[in-house]
C-alpha cells in the first residue's frame, strides 16, 4: 500500500522522528486517513529492512529515533510515483448488488439504484462540505476529497447509466402503480 | 483547519430598497434597452447592411426625385418675368400699338413692354425673334442672362442666344446682317427659364417697326378684369399659372413615400431574420425582468438606428448626386438650375418619414418576437413559421387588383394608380418567397454545386425572399420606365418631326412649288446626299407633291422662279378648315413608311393619319371628295403623314413636283448636325426643318436602366455576401471535404445568378403587369420595346451577376478566430 | 421564517389530447432562505421546467407557486417581469450575458430595467464585481471574458439589488472542474448571505454542493437527501471496509 511511499516521500523532505511522521501524513492527508503510531513504526521499520531509510545507529529507540531516505529509497519513491495504480478489481460490491437485483424475482431495481444513489449523493455532500471549509491552500485535503468526489461521481455516473440502460428494457415485471407509490413515501420519510 | 473569512452581510443594502421611478422602469429602462439596441446594431450591422442599404437608397432616390421634380417643371418666369399678366398686341399698325399700350399703362400699371420683330433666319423655316428688351426691365430681369460680351446698346448691337450665334456662325464680335441692318454682335445672352428660347436680343427702342409686343403687368386680378373687358376689341393675354413646381415635387413626394412603404415591407422581413438571430439574447433580457414593451423595444430601436443612418446618409447621397445631376439636367430640361434651389420643408418631410418607416417596419416583428415564450426564446426554438400557402393567392390577388386598378385609372386618376402601384409592387413582395421555394425545389435533381446553394435560399426564406423582392423591385420600376418611355414616345408623337428626321423643302416652306429645272433639282439632290452621308446610316427619301400643272404659274415674292400652289388636304377646324400636306405616294415613299401599296383599295384617293372629314385645298375641282383609307403613322404635325395614290392623281388630273427630301438618320440629330443642314440648304437653296423641341426621353431611359441596373446589384451583392456568409461555415466543411474552389465559385454564382434570374424574371413580369394595366385601352403601344435597354436588364443583370459571383468567390474561406457570441 | 420558493402540487402538461406530455405532475417543494436545493435528474425528468415554473417563465398547469409570499397564479406578464426584475436571478448553463453589454453593464441591467438611476446602478454593479474580484473586467464585453469569469458575472447580476430567489441551471456545464467549483462557491456565498437557491444538474458532483438533494424522475420527485452531515463523520466513514 501507499503508506510505505507516503511516508518515503516525507521524508524525502529532510530526516524526521517517527511522531512527526505520523503527523505529518494526517496534516497532508486530510485527515481523512487515519494511522495509528504502530502502523508507522512497522512500516518504518520494514522500510529501514529493505535499505530504503536509515536511522541514527542503535540510539534512542521509540518517538525520538530520527529516519533519513537513502539513495535506494529515493530511487524507490521516483519509480512509484510514476508508476500507475493497479485496475481496481473487476468484483466490485455495488455492481454485484445490482446484478444480483436483477435475478432476485419482485425486486424494484430502479429502486435500488436510487437508494444507492442517494447514499452516493450523501458520502459525495460531505466531502464537498469539507473542500467548502478548508482552508484554499490545504492542498492535501482538497486533493483526497476531490479523489473521493471523482470515485463517488463515477459511481454515480454508473448508476445512472445503468439506470439509462434499465430503462430502454421493457419492464414487463413492474407494475406501472408502484413506482407512483414508492416516491410519495419515500419523499413524505425524508421531509423534514 | 482554517474557516474561510465569510462576507459581511450587506444588510444596509438591502433594508434600503432602491428607488424606483415608473411601474415598468420608466425612461430608464427604455433608455437601458435602446443603449443595448445600439450596441447590437454596432456589433452586427454588417448583417443589416441588406436593410440599411435598401432604405439608404431609397432615401436618396427620394431625395433626388424630391429635388428633380420640384426642378424640372419649367416655370412661368419663362415668359412672364415677375409679372402676372402677359397681353400681345400686334404691330402691324404702329399707331394702334402705341395707343394699346398707353390705354394698358394707364389701367393696369405700371407695365413693362418687349417689342419683337420676326427676322428670317438663312436657311431654316423658323424666324429668329429679334427683341428690344431692357435688361433691368422692372418685370423681365429674370428673362434674361448675359453669358459672354455685354449688352448692346444703340441700334447697331445685338446680342444672340447661343444657337441662334450658331445658326449665324457668330461670335462676340462678328459682323452680320439681320433684317437687312448691319448689326455687331457685343454679347451671348439666354433666358435662364428656358434655354430653348432662341433669341436676338437689341435695346430698347431701337426696332423701328417691331411685329409685336408683349406687356407685362402685375395688376389685381379686379383691376385686371376691368381693363380687359373695357376695351371695344378682344385682347390677346395670358395669365400666369400658379407655380407648379411644389405640386410636382409633392406628386414625387407621394409616390417616394409609396417607395419607402414597399421597401419597409422588405425591411420587416429582414428585421424578422434579424429577430430570429437574437431570439436567445431576447430571452435572456425577458428572464432577466424586461417587459413585453422593452423586448418590442429592442427591434423598434434597431429600425430606428437604421431609419436615422439611412436617412442622413441617404440624403447626403441623393443632394450629391443631385448636385452632379443638376449640371447635367440643364441642357435636357432647357432651363438653368439652381442646384440649392430645394424643397427644403419636403425633403425635412421625407428625412422625418425615412426615420419612422424602418421603426415601423420593425414593429410586426417586434410584437412577434415578444409573444414567443421566454422558454422557446432561450433555447432558440421560435415557433414553426406559418407556411407561407396562403400568400400565393393573396398575391395573386394583389396584382390582378393592381392591373384593374391601373386599367380604370386609365392613366388620370391618380388614387388608383397609386393603388394599382402598391398592389403590384405587394404583389410582387408577396410572391418572392414562394418563388425562393420554386428555386429551392426545382433544384432537388441538379448536382450539388447547383442543389446546395438554391437549398440554402430557400432555407433561408425569409431573407432571400426579401432579397428577391427588393431586385425584383429594383429592376421592375426601371424596366416600368423604360417601356413607359418607350411607349409614350409612340403614344404622344408630339412636335413637328421625330428627331431622327430631317425635312428639307426647295425654296420656302408655303404652300407652293417652285418651278425648277431637272438640272437644278440633281444639284440641290446632290447637296441633300452629301450633307447626308455625314449622319448615322441615313436615308434620304425624295418628297412630291401634287401640283395643277394648267394653272399658271404666279410670280414669287423674292422676283425668284415661279410658283403653283400645290394640293393640299383640309381637316375641320373651327368654322374653317386647317390645311396640311400632301405627299404623292411614291414606291420609294411607300418603303420608307411602310405602306402596303397593293393592299390599297384601287378607288382610293388618299392615305392619312387623319380621322375627320377631309378635302382637298387649293384645286380647281370644289366637288372633288377624297375617298379616304386610313393609315397608321407617327402623328408629327410636319411629317409626311397624308397620301395621295396614283388614282388620287388621276382623278384631280395633277402632276407630281419634286418638293424637298426627308432626311433620315439612325440616331438623334444633333444641334451640331442642324446648323450644318441649314449652312448647307442656305448655300443651295433649300430650308430645313428640324425638331423644334429636342428633349427626348432616351437620357430617361438610359438613367432608368443604369440606376435599375446598379441598385439590382447591389442588392444582389449584399444579399449573397449575407447568405453564404452565414454558409460559410458549410463551406469550411465543403474545403475540408475536398472541395475546389472551383465549387466555392460555382456555389456563389448560383445564388447570385438564380437570384438575379428569379429578380429579373418577377421585376419584368410585374412591370409588364403594371404596363398591360395602365394601357389596357390601346395595348399596341407597348408593341414598340426599347430592345437595347430591356436587353441589358433582363440579359446583362444575371450574366454580370453570376460572372461577379463566380470571379469573387475563389479564395479560401477564412477561418472565423473568435465566434461571435450570441 | 416563510420560505423564499414555495411550490405546491405544481403540474405542467404540454400539448393537449393524444400528443400531451406531462412535464412534472404534483409536484412540491420548498427552499427556505440561506439554503441551495438541487434538483437532480437524468435529460427530460422535468427539472429544467421545474426551474422555469418557479422563476415565472412558465406558467404551471396546476398548481401554486409561491415567491416569498405572493403567488405567480394569475400574475400578469408585466408583473410578471417586474417579480423577475426584483426578486429573482437566473443563471443559465452557457448563454448568459448580453453581447453588446459589458460586463458591468450586464450586471446593472435588470435595476436599470427597474428605473434605478444609471449612477445609482453602476457603483451597485461595481461593488458586486468589486467583490467577485473582477473589477479590472468591469468595461470589458462577455466574448472578451473567460468563461469562468462570465459565470461569476451571470452570478452577481443574479443576485444583484435586493433579489433572494436564485435558479441555476446547470451553471458551471462548460467549465473546467476548478472553474466550476468557484462558481458554486459564489453561490453557496449568496445562499449564506440569506438567498435562496434552487439548482438544476444531473451531476451528482454539483448537486453535492447543495444543502438537499432532490431526485425528479419523469417529472415526479422521487426521493431526496437526509440533512447533511458534517465533514466530521467522514472519520467514522473511514472505519468502512474499502474496495
Amino acid at each position: 500500500m501507499s503508506v510505505r511511499h507516503a511516508l518515503l516521500a516525507l521524508l524525502s523532505e529532510g530526516p524526521k522522528y517517527g511522531l512527526q511522521l505520523r503527523q505529518e501524513f494526517e496534516a497532508r492527508t486530510g485527515e481523512v486517513w487515519p494511522l495509528n503510531v504502530g502502523q508507522v513504526y512497522t512500516t518504518v521499520q520494514r522500510l529501514e529492512r529493505d535499505g530504503l531509510v536509515e536511522s541514527d545507529d542503535g540510539e534512542a529507540e521509540g518517538p525520538q529515533k530520527t529516519f533519513r531516505i537513502t539513495a535506494k529509497g529515493g530511487e524507490e519513491l521516483a519509480v512509484w510515483l510514476r508508476t500507475p495504480p493497479g485496475d481496481a478489481p473487476p468484483r466490485d460490491e455495488l455492481v454485484i448488488k445490482i446484478l444480483v437485483a436483477l435475478r432476485v424475482p419482485g425486486a424494484a431495481v430502479e429502486e435500488i439504484l436510487q437508494v444507492h444513489r442517494r447514499h452516493v449523493v450523501e458520502m459525495m455532500q460531505r466531502y464537498t462540505r469539507l473542500k467548502e471549509t478548508a482552508d484554499e491552500d490545504d492542498l492535501g485535503v482538497l486533493l483526497v476529497a476531490d479523489a473521493e468526489l471523482f470515485r463517488l461521481h463515477a459511481v454515480s455516473r454508473w448508476l445512472d447509466t445503468a439506470d439509462a440502460r434499465l430503462r430502454r428494457l421493457p419492464r414487463p415485471k413492474t407494475p406501472p402503480a408502484e413506482t407512483k407509490e414508492r416516491p410519495q413515501a419515500t419523499r413524505q420519510g425524508a421531509d423534514r | 483547519m482554517t474557516t474561510r473569512t465569510e462576507p459581511t452581510p450587506v444588510a444596509g443594502e438591502r433594508a434600503e430598497p432602491p428607488k424606483r421611478t415608473a411601474a415598468n422602469g420608466g425612461l430608464v429602462a427604455r433608455r437601458a434597452v435602446v443603449r443595448w439596441a445600439w450596441r447590437l446594431f454596432r456589433r452586427e450591422w454588417r448583417q443589416q447592411t441588406l436593410v440599411l442599404a435598401l432604405v439608404t437608397f431609397t432615401v436618396a432616390g427620394v431625395t433626388c426625385a424630391v429635388s428633380l421634380a420640384y426642378n424640372v417643371a419649367s416655370s412661368p418666369t419663362a415668359t412672364f418675368g415677375s409679372a402676372s399678366q402677359l397681353l400681345s398686341f400686334d404691330g402691324s399698325d404702329p399707331e394702334a400699338l402705341r395707343a394699346d399700350i398707353t390705354v394698358a399703362r394707364d389701367s393696369i400699371g405700371p407695365i413693362e413692354v418687349i417689342e419683337h420683330l420676326q427676322v428670317p433666319l438663312p436657311g431654316s423655316v423658323d424666324p429668329l425673334d429679334l427683341r428690344a428688351q431692357d435688361p433691368q426691365g422692372r418685370f423681365s430681369r429674370p428673362m434674361l442672362r448675359l453669358r459672354d460680351g455685354r449688352l448692346p446698346a444703340g441700334t447697331a448691337e445685338v446680342a444672340l442666344t447661343d444657337d441662334a450665334a450658331a445658326a449665324f456662325h457668330a461670335r462676340v464680335g462678328s459682323a452680320l446682317r439681320l433684317d437687312g441692318r448691319d448689326v455687331r454682335v457685343v454679347g451671348l445672352v439666354e433666358n435662364p427659364h428656358d434655354l430653348n428660347d432662341e433669341f436676338a436680343l437689341a435695346a430698347p427702342g431701337t426696332l423701328g417697326r417691331p411685329t409685336s409686343a408683349d406687356v407685362l403687368a402685375r395688376a389685381g386680378a379686379q383691376r385686371f378684369d376691368d381693363y380687359r373687358t373695357a376695351g371695344d376689341r378682344p385682347i390677346a393675354f395670358q395669365l400666369r399659372n400658379r407655380t407648379t413646381k411644389s405640386l410636382a415635387a409633392a406628386g414625387v413626394f407621394g409616390v417616394a413615400t409609396v417607395a419607402l412603404l414597399l421597401v419597409s415591407l422588405v425591411a420587416a422581413a429582414g428585421f424578422a431574420a434579424v429577430a430570429h438571430r437574437r431570439l436567445r439574447q431576447i430571452g435572456m433580457l425577458a428572464a432577466i425582468g424586461a417587459t413585453d414593451r422593452h423586448l418590442r423595444l429592442v427591434l423598434i430601436a434597431n429600425g430606428a438606428v437604421i431609419g436615422v443612418i439611412a436617412s442622413v446618409t441617404g440624403t447626403a447621397l441623393g443632394v450629391l448626386f443631385w448636385l452632379v445631376l443638376a449640371g447635367r439636367l440643364e441642357e435636357p430640361l432647357a432651363h438653368r438650375i439652381d442646384p440649392f434651389s430645394l424643397p427644403y420643408p419636403l425633403l425635412g418631410l421625407s428625412l422625418l418619414v425615412a426615420v419612422a418607416t424602418p421603426a415601423a417596419a420593425a414593429w410586426w416583428p417586434a410584437r412577434a418576437m415578444a409573444r414567443i415564450p421566454v422558454t422557446a426564446a432561450l433555447s432558440a426554438r421560435p415557433p414553426r413559421p406559418k407556411a407561407a400557402r396562403r400568400s400565393i393567392p393573396v398575391a395573386g390577388l394583389c396584382l390582378a387588383g393592381g392591373v384593374a386598378s391601373l386599367a380604370l385609372a386609365d392613366q388620370s386618376n391618380p388614387l388608383l394608380i397609386i393603388t394599382g402601384v402598391i398592389a403590384i409592387g405587394a404583389g410582387i413582395l408577396l410572391i418572392s418567397p414562394p418563388a425562393v421555394r420554386v428555386l429551392a425545389w426545382a433544384a432537388t435533381r441538379t448536382p450539388i454545386a447547383v442543389r446546395l446553394p438554391l437549398r440554402d435560399l430557400g432555407r433561408y426564406q425569409a431573407r432571400a425572399g426579401a432579397a428577391l423582392a427588393a431586385i425584383s423591385l429594383a429592376l421592375g420600376v426601371p424596366i416600368a420606365t423604360v417601356v413607359a418611355s418607350a411607349a409614350a414616345e409612340y403614344t404622344a408623337e408630339q412636335g413637328n418631326l421625330a428627331d431622327t428626321e430631317l425635312l428639307v423643302r426647295v425654296g420656302d416652306a408655303e404652300p407652293v412649288a417652285a418651278e425648277r429645272t431637272p438640272a437644278e433639282l440633281d444639284r440641290m439632290r446632290a447637296a441633300v446626299d452629301r450633307y447626308a452621308a455625314t449622319l448615322d446610316r441615313p436615308a434620304v427619301v425624295p418628297l412630291d407633291m401634287a401640283v395643277d400643272v394648267s394653272a399658271r404659274p404666279e410670280r414669287s415674292a423674292g422676283g425668284g422662279p415661279g410658283v403653283r400652289p400645290v394640293v393640299e388636304l383640309g381637316t375641320p377646324a373651327g368654322n374653317g378648315w386647317r390645311s396640311k400636306a400632301v405627299y404623292v405616294v411614291t414606291p420609294e415613299l411607300a418603303r420608307h413608311f411602310g405602306l402596303d401599296l397593293p393592299a390599297i383599295r384601287p378607288d382610293t384617293d388618299v392615305l392619312t393619319v387623319e380621322t375627320g372629314r377631309v378635302q382637298f385645298v387649293n384645286v380647281a375641282q370644289r366637288d372633288l371628295v377624297p375617298r379616304v383609307q386610313p393609315v397608321r403613322l407617327p402623328a408629327y404635325s410636319s411629317a409626311p403623314t397624308s397620301f395621295i395614290t396614283p388614282n388620287g392623281m388621276r382623278r384631280g388630273g395633277w402632276t407630281p413636283v419634286r418638293v424637298g427630301w426627308l432626311i433620315k438618320s439612325a440616331q438623334p440629330i444633333t444641334g451640331a448636325q442642324i446648323t450644318g443642314a441649314r449652312d448647307m440648304a442656305a448655300a443651295a437653296g433649300l430650308t430645313v426643318e428640324a425638331r423644334r423641341d429636342q428633349s427626348s426621353l432616351r437620357t430617361l431611359r438610359t438613367a432608368a436602366t443604369a440606376g435599375g441596373v446598379v441598385l439590382a446589384l447591389g442588392v444582389l451583392a449584399m444579399t449573397v455576401g449575407t447568405i453564404r456568409g452565414e454558409a460559410g461555415g458549410e463551406l469550411r466543411t465543403l474545403t475540408a471535404a475536398g472541395a475546389t474552389s472551383a465549387m466555392r465559385r460555382t456555389l456563389t454564382a448560383v445564388t447570385a445568378g438564380a437570384l438575379a434570374t428569379a429578380g429579373t424574371v418577377l421585376g419584368a413580369a410585374g412591370a409588364y403587369l403594371g404596363l398591360i394595366g395602365a394601357y389596357a385601352s390601346d395595348l399596341s403601344a407597348l408593341g414598340r420595346m426599347p430592345l437595347m435597354e430591356l436587353g441589358i436588364t433582363i440579359v446583362g443583370v444575371p450574366l454580370l451577376a453570376t460572372a461577379t459571383g463566380w470571379l469573387i468567390a475563389g479564395r479560401e474561406p477564412p477561418a472565423i478566430a473568435r465566434r461571435l457570441l450570441e | 421564517m416563510s420560505p423564499v420558493l414555495e411550490m405546491r402540487g405544481v403540474s405542467k402538461v404540454y400539448g393537449e389530447g393524444p400528443a400531451a406530455v406531462k412535464a412534472l405532475t404534483g409536484v412540491d417543494l420548498s427552499v427556505e432562505s440561506g439554503t441551495m436545493v438541487a434538483v437532480m435528474g437524468p435529460s427530460g425528468s422535468g427539472k429544467s421546467t421545474l426551474l422555469t415554473i418557479a422563476g415565472s417563465l412558465e406558467e404551471p398547469t396546476s398548481g401554486e407557486v409561491l415567491v416569498e409570499g405572493t403567488s405567480l397564479v394569475g400574475m400578469s406578464r408585466n408583473d410578471r417581469a417586474r417579480m423577475r426584475r426584483r426578486r429573482v436571478g437566473y443563471v443559465f448553463q452557457d448563454f448568459n450575458l448580453l453581447a453588446g453589454l459589458t460586463a458591468v453593464e450586464n450586471i446593472t441591467l435588470p435595476l436599470e430595467l427597474d428605473g434605478m438611476r444609471p449612477k445609482a446602478a453602476r457603483e451597485a454593479g461595481l461593488e458586486a464585481l468589486g467583490e467577485l474580484d473582477l473589477t479590472d473586467r468591469a468595461g470589458h464585453y462577455p466574448d472578451e471574458l473567460s468563461g469562468g469569469q462570465r459565470q461569476r458575472v451571470a452570478i452577481a447580476r443574479a443576485i444583484v439589488g435586493d433579489r433572494r430567489l436564485l435558479l441555476a441551471d446547470e451553471p458551471t456545464g462548460a467549465l473546467d472542474s476548478v472553474s466550476g467549483e468557484g462558481v458554486m462557491r459564489l453561490l453557496k456565498v449568496a445562499c449564506r448571505r440569506g438567498a435562496a437557491a434552487v439548482l438544476v444538474t444531473h451531476d451528482a458532483h454539483l448537486a453535492s454542493w447543495a444543502d438537499r438533494v432532490v431526485f425528479v424522475r419523469d417529472g415526479v420527485v422521487v426521493d431526496q437527501t437526509a440533512p447533511p452531515a458534517g465533514p466530521e463523520s467522514l472519520l467514522a466513514v473511514e472505519t468502512e471496509p474499502r474496495a
